[in-house]
């Protein structure tokens, strides 16, 4: 076998030498494909931003992949992950952003869910109807950088770039103030309720912003009020009806104004806040919402004093009575009775500062010098009583009790000390008669009487009385035997003429039927008189005009 | 007695690839030319292992883009979603599509993956002159040269449904940068079988021999 390869192979040509080749050229594949994958590396670690994450309290609208995140509608980021965190609590959606916006990822950058909205007058959000909800962004250059962040559950109304300032409205009820709703300013729209809250007190915090300029238009007298749906007055000139706007009429607004009078004062702080009236003619009665209380404690009777009674100083009212309530007990009797004032410092500002802590401060200098409270009488007539605060120099040291809830403002004795200042001029007077005198004088007259009734003329006369008397029987038997026959002869005349007057008056007579004919016809007259008063009392420009029909 | 028979380069002789003319070889020589037709004669595929490997390694680095990358982007009513060939695998399970998952699956992810698994473990146990299993190992080759272009189906699948799906605004479909990565990666993987010599599995087994006798 062997052999017969050998001598095939030496039949068989031989090969050419062929030159030598260098470098396979094979290996630039690999090295193209090491170049193109280095190069996606590279776009891959240039062009992707960075990822960061956003809880929000729901996932409504939040699809991975799907939902972008905008800012002036310009894609600045998608999400790529959407997941519940670990409590349960809400959801985590991770994002990856565009490189550029790596620099605006701050603390203060806030994400919301942009929806639909149709509210306040104004359709947006429309195009998520169609693609889904997408992210808004508020991208922020200050603060410290972030990667996390708590999404925004309600969409912010004013986008950071618009200028403006932001106010802080308080108000007992919201009416139809919705997030949006408009804030006009002569009726030109300047702003837009941004938010509104709850307050621990119950009371509404509604948040409004009012665009630069007409901030500038914002003083700290300027009055808010609720411009929603309309007013209607019925008046003099005919049927009056006050509204804003349409705009208004149906979704609510706000409207303020700055009383002429007092157009002088400050332009408002960024966050003032402002007391929103109900309606535009409630705004010209000012509304102090800031309140102190103060308790009063009398150990003398509050006869006359009533809850709301006002809260005067020099007749200048401060505020008003709350709340009567005796305390003390059965037992030990030492009743008092504790009064709570509630005192509006805003009405009089000098007179308390704008803190609690201060306002308690600047009582207790005061009651230092002579500041107390006293019951005082309002009216004459009624009794009403009311409470006056004022400095009396000459009163007792006292403090205010700070120990309890509020503040105790130490009272000057009042209608006891003048009830009793007036016994005591009583007295003084008593004083000034001269009873000794009286005394004697009384005595001379009780001796004078004594002689009276032991002198002889006194006897004298007591018996010319009893002569006088017998000569009276004497008369009287006289007159029974003369004037008693006459007397029965006129006893009998008289019932003569009550026989014919009976005759007259009986149901036949004559006279009666006269007299029934004209109480028919009083009847009638009375009937008549009757008619035209309702008439009148429906129609009473008849007066003037005659009855119309 | 030789339980083997013959081999070409046992016995100096080359056979011409263009023309089949057996010449012999020239001792000291690599290089050696056809003496009828002037092809290059190779006792061997030239460079078979390093091509391999460069091919291999080339289609290691596009297989990462290829997966990583969106094969397609789908418009659907103005919203644009972007998948991936494991996205749409996914996409299949999701919504109960087994089958044609497991054919994406295997076409485009398992075939791809094993062939340069398979390529690689080949090319190492030749460089080792292993003779382990040598049979076995010349059917896995056999295997991953036949399979491989299978793996286009995924290619096709795309550039068919890029050229039917454009109805503008409502549905469009585009292939996105993985299809082209994935593309090459296919091709060239079926370049790399292409250049594996198979005859370099055995070669082992006949050095083996021959220090034998």
């Amino acid at each position: 076998m062997t052999q017969d390869t050998d001598t095939g192979a030496g039949a068989l040509p031989q090969a050419v030498v062929a030159a030598k080749s260098g470098f396979s050229i094979v290996w630039l594949v690999p090295v193209v494909a090491a170049l193109i994958g280095a190069w996606l590396v590279y776009k891959a670690v240039t062009e992707t931003g960075p990822t960061i994450t956003i809880d929000f309290a729901t996932g409504a609208g939040l699809v991975a992949g799907k939902t972008k995140i905008k800012y002036k509608d310009v894609e600045v980021g998608h999400v790529t992950g959407v997941e519940l965190l670990k409590d349960l609590a809400g959801v985590r959606a991770t994002a990856e952003m565009a490189p550029g916006a790596k620099d605006y990822l701050t603390d203060k950058t806030r994400f919301w869910v942009v929806r639909a909205r149709l509210a306040a007058g104004e359709v947006s959000g429309l195009g998520t109807l169609l693609s889904g909800a997408y992210l808004g962004m508020e991208p922020a250059t200050e603060g410290k950088k972030q990667r996390a962040f708590v999404g925004l559950e309600k969409a912010p109304v004013i986008t950071p770039d618009t200028k403006g300032t932001r106010y802080v409205l308080n108000a007992e009820k919201l009416g139809s103030i919705d997030i949006g709703a408009p804030v006009y300013f002569r009726q030109i729209r300047v702003g837009r309720v941004v938010d509104f809250s709850m307050e621990p007190s119950g009371r509404i915090r509604a948040e409004v912003f009012i665009q630069s300029p007409h901030d500038a238009r914002v003083k700290t007298t300027t009055r808010f009020w609720n411009a929603g749906g309309f007013d209607v007055s019925l008046n003099a000139e005919g049927l009056q009806i006050d509204s804003e706007s349409l705009v208004t009429m149906l979704v609510g607004g706000i409207a303020f104004e700055t009383p002429a009078a007092l157009a002088g004062a400050d332009e408002a702080s960024a966050g003032y806040t402002f007391h929103l009236y109900e309606n535009h003619r409630a705004s010209d009665k000012p509304v102090y919402d800031l309140k102190r209380y103060f308790l009063v404690i009398f150990d003398e009777s509050i006869r006359g004093l009533s809850i709301g009674a006002p809260v005067e100083m020099l007749g200048f009212e401060l505020g008003k009575v709350v709340d009567i309530a005796p305390f003390g007990s059965l037992k030990t009797g030492g009743f008092s009775v504790r009064v709570l004032v509630e005192i509006e410092p805003e009405r009089y500002p000098d007179l308390m500062a704008p803190t609690a802590d201060d306002a308690n401060a600047a009582v207790i200098d005061a009651v230092k010098e002579g500041f107390r409270a006293k019951l005082a009488t309002g009216n004459l007539l009624t009794g009403q009583k009311f409470i006056s605060l004022g400095f009396f120099p000459d009163a007792p040291e006292a403090q205010v009790d700070l120990s309890g809830e509020y503040p105790v403002i130490p009272v000057m004795p009042g209608s006891i000390a003048e009830i009793a200042e007036s016994f005591a001029s009583i007295a003084e007077q008593l004083e000034a008669v001269p009873m000794q005198q009286i005394g004697e004088d009384l005595g001379r007259t009780a001796s004078g009487l004594a002689t009276l009734v032991n002198s002889t003329d006194l006897q004298n006369a007591l018996r010319d009385l009893s002569t006088t008397l017998a000569e009276f029987s004497e008369v009287a038997a006289n007159l029974n035997a003369n004037v008693s026959p006459a007397l029965t002869g006129v006893m009998d005349e008289a019932e003569r003429t009550l026989g014919s007057v009976r005759k007259m008056v009986d149901s036949n007579s004559a006279a009666r039927t006269e007299t029934k004919r004209l109480l028919i016809e009083l009847t009638e007259t009375a009937q008549a008189i009757r008619m035209i008063v309702d008439y009148l009392e429906r129609h009473p420009e008849a007066l003037i005009r005659g009855k119309g029909d | 007695m030789n339980p083997l028979p013959a081999t070409a380069r046992e016995t100096n002789l080359l056979g011409c690839h263009d023309c089949g003319l057996v010449s012999r070889t020239v001792g000291g020589h690599d290089h050696l030319l056809c003496p009828r037709c002037n092809a290059a004669l190779h006792r061997r595929k030239p460079n078979s292992i390093r091509r391999t490997w460069a091919l291999v390694i080339a289609a290691c680095i596009f297989y990462v883009p290829a997966n990583l990358l969106p094969i397609t982007h789908t418009t659907s009513l103005g919203h644009v979603q972007s998948d991936t060939i494991l996205s749409g695998v996914l996409y299949f399970i999701s919504h109960g599509d087994w089958p044609l998952a497991l054919v994406i699956f295997t076409a485009s992810i398992a075939v791809p993956l094993l062939k340069l698994i398979v390529l690689i473990f080949l090319l190492i146990s030749v460089h080792r002159k292993s003779a382990w299993r040598n049979r076995d190992r010349t059917k896995l080759y056999r295997f991953t040269e036949a399979v491989g272009r299978w793996s286009m189906v995924d290619v096709f699948v795309v550039t068919i449904l890029v050229a039917l799906v454009k109805l503008g605004a409502l549905a469009n479909i585009d292939a996105g940068l993985g299809a082209v990565y994935f593309a090459l990666v296919v091709i060239i993987t079926i370049f790399a079988a292409e250049s594996f010599d198979p005859r370099l599995i055995w070669d082992p087994e006949e050095e083996h021999h021959d220090a034998r006798h």
